[in-house]
């Protein structure tokens, strides 16, 4: 099977800091894949990586997605060619609705794939239909994105915004922090509806919690900037009970 | 064509417009046509061209007809300098429910120009909720400097609603400056809506001197999309208690516009609110200058007085500056100020770009939702959206011409 995401010897720093040093990781459609790893080790600056934050700064390695090289592409561009970011803190745009973001989002999607822009009555069809899949009011659309909302439904806003776009490769950067045992479960629901045989998701979370409801077919450990361990679905277990501390010791005995 | 007039569009014969077209008889070599599309079903145009009022234009109105009856708002004082209105022919195209009328009526032709003023008045206790509006329009290019008076008097208890439009159509050089009286008396209300739409060469020096009384109510909107150069001074005055007083203002400008924007507002009265919105979008090598000055007098106790200015630079090369002064003299009052100057959001753009938006409409929407803020002020829906519709026409740069019609206009 050909691979969605090839990641080689991936290096980033933000500010002058080496945060990524040497990522290897190959993702292929249909799986699940989770990233844990303790605070500071480089799993958000790897999503920030794949989504095209200008902040960050690749300094050696290649990203493939499809084939294509993805570290030349703009983050827009990243999105129509399939990559979806699902932020870890969703960011408010006071003034700017739900309806008109989304819509706008769809519109530029489809304007890229040489399809016409969906009329008021189309998108609204769908956008009820996407925003069922997270339970989602449907008066959330007229409010400004993400403005006032909590943390659930900033995280469910997400998914929405994810069921919408139809994403290849979607990567969902601690889309559990903040969210209670209800929500976690809507949210999880989502995602899984929205998998399918085609497209492929990278969750990074710090906990099992999320896991047992979004189960991974492959776990990684990232520690300092590298993937220190990659194993089947019970490393999460591992973690969970275990902590990082035994593996940390292994990889600085080994390394 | 002179990259100046950029947002002139083509001088073609228009396609059939849908709102009312008046012919421009002014102009002997043209055959353009003006359209403006604020109007609203029912509302009640005057032009001023050059300087000149054409009161039969006030019959150029769409819908329902009731809204032209003799009923007389406004009404021009005898010219001062004692010359009887012209009487000439004119044509006047209108398009009731899309069946295309020509009528022929008689035209009063005055000047408005300095010491003749326009007069507005809205009689006492009358309501009028259908939106008076005056469209100003600089063409004449042997006439390139005016200047002109509009009074505007909501008497006691009454209601009002005026448009104001200033546009340029030729490309000269035009210097306007226009002093705008308002006079809100006892328990009236009165919403005052200016939009400004003129090209890169014109200067437009507006002077608002507004009174508002006991128990009345006063609003503005000054949606400034374009000019060479404004300047914006409004002084106002809150003189009985219980009045309340609202000015919102909205200013886009790039390339190497220069707006200026003073406001005096003066508390004279106790338990007096007065609210101040003023947000503007620069790009290019744009310079804003925004004073703002509260002053409460000594015995103006219980004032409640608040100011903001938010400034956006999309380039930078453009320039803001803010500078809000509070005098108070009373001692039991609530008064704040705000400034800020800022670019656009850093994170807010690269979430958008995340979910496929593209760099340029990013900016774009980041812009309008910054304006919206001013804009949701408009009370009257249909104006606010056609309003919105065109600050985004004006953020897109297509500028504001409208894409049906050969004219600049709004």
């Amino acid at each position: 099977m050909e691979n969605l995401l090839e990641i080689n010897n991936l290096h980033a720093t933000i500010s002058g800091k080496e945060i990524l040093k040497g990522i290897n990781l190959v993702v292929k459609p249909g799986e699940v894949h989770a990233i844990m790893g303790p605070n500071g080790s480089g799993k958000s600056t790897l999503s920030a990586v794949l989504a095209g934050n200008e902040n960050y700064i690749v300094t050696d390695g290649t990203v493939k997605f499809m084939g294509k090289n993805l570290l030349e592409m703009k983050p827009e561009e990243r999105s129509w060619a399939g990559i979806f970011l699902g932020f870890q803190y969703p960011v408010e745009i006071p003034g700017v609705t739900n309806v008109n973001f989304m819509k706008t989002a769809v519109n530029e999607h489809r304007k890229e794939k040489n399809l016409p822009a969906l009329s008021a009555a189309e998108y609204l069809k769908m956008m009820r239909e996407k925003m069922a899949i997270v339970q989602m009011d449907p008066s959330f659309s007229s409010r400004g994105v993400n403005v006032g909302f909590s943390g659930g439904e900033k995280k469910r806003n997400e998914i929405f915004q994810m069921a919408m776009l139809d994403p290849t490769l979607a990567i969902l950067d601690e889309t559990d922090s903040g969210l209670d045992v209800d929500a976690l479960r809507i949210v999880a629901h989502g995602v899984n509806k929205l998998k399918t045989n085609n497209n492929a998701f990278i969750v990074i979370t710090h906990y099992q919690r999320l896991l047992d409801y979004i189960v991974p077919d492959i776990v990684h450990v990232l520690y300092k900037g590298k993937i220190i361990k990659t194993a089947g679905k019970e490393l999460a277990h591992i973690v969970e009970t275990k902590g990082y501390d035994e593996m940390i010791k292994e990889q600085e005995e080994n390394g | 064509m002179d990259n100046n007039y950029k947002y002139l569009g083509n001088f073609t014969e228009p396609k059939d417009c849908p709102n009312a077209l008046l012919s421009n008889t002014l102009q002997n070599d043209s055959h353009g046509n003006f359209k403006c599309r604020v109007p609203l079903k029912n509302t009640r145009q005057y032009f001023v061209v050059d300087g000149m009022l054409r009161e039969g234009d006030s019959f150029v109105c769409s819908g329902n007809d009731s809204a032209c009856s003799n009923d007389k708002i406004a009404e021009c004082t005898d010219s001062a300098n004692g010359k009887e209105p012209v009487q000439r022919e004119f044509s006047v195209h209108t398009r009731l429910d899309k069946v295309s009328t020509k009528l022929s009526m008689p035209e009063h032709v005055r000047g408005i120009e300095k010491g003749n003023p326009l007069n507005i008045n809205f009689p006492e206790g009358k309501v009028v909720e259908n939106l008076l509006q005056i469209i100003a329009i600089r063409t004449n290019p042997q006439k390139t400097e005016l200047k002109y008076d509009i009074n505007i008097t909501a008497q006691k208890n009454s209601l009002g609603k005026v448009v104001l439009c200033s546009h340029t159509l030729a490309e000269e050089k035009f210097l306007t400056a226009e002093n705008i009286n308002i006079k809100v008396c006892e328990g009236a209300t009165l919403d005052f809506l200016a939009m400004q739409n003129e090209h890169n060469l014109s200067s437009h020096v507006t002077h608002f001197t507004i009174e508002v009384c006991k128990d009345a109510t006063f609003h503005l909107n000054l949606i400034t999309l374009h000019g060479g150069e404004i300047n914006n001074n409004i002084e106002t005055y809150l003189t009985g208690e219980h009045a309340n007083c609202e000015l919102d203002g909205l200013y886009l400008a790039d390339g190497k516009q220069k707006i200026k924007t003073e406001i005096n507002l003066t508390h004279k009265a106790p338990k007096c609110n007065s609210l101040q919105l003023f947000k503007g979008i620069l790009g290019g090598e744009a310079v804003s200058n925004f004073s703002g000055e509260i002053l409460v007098a000594p015995d103006a106790q219980k004032t409640e007085a608040y100011q903001s200015n938010n400034n956006l630079l999309t380039s930078d090369t453009a320039r803001a500056t803010s500078e809000p002064h509070l005098i108070i003299y009373a001692d039991d009052v609530k008064c704040s100020h705000g400034a800020t100057v800022g670019s656009l959001d850093e994170g807010e753009l690269f979430y958008m770009r995340s979910r496929g938006i593209n760099v340029d409409e990013a900016k774009l929407l980041q812009q309008q939702a910054f304006a919206y803020a001013v804009l949701e002020k408009i009370s009257n829906e249909e104006l606010r959206s056609r309003l919105s519709d065109l600050v985004e026409r004006r953020l897109r740069g297509e500028f504001t011409h409208c894409s049906d019609c050969s004219k600049h206009c709004c």
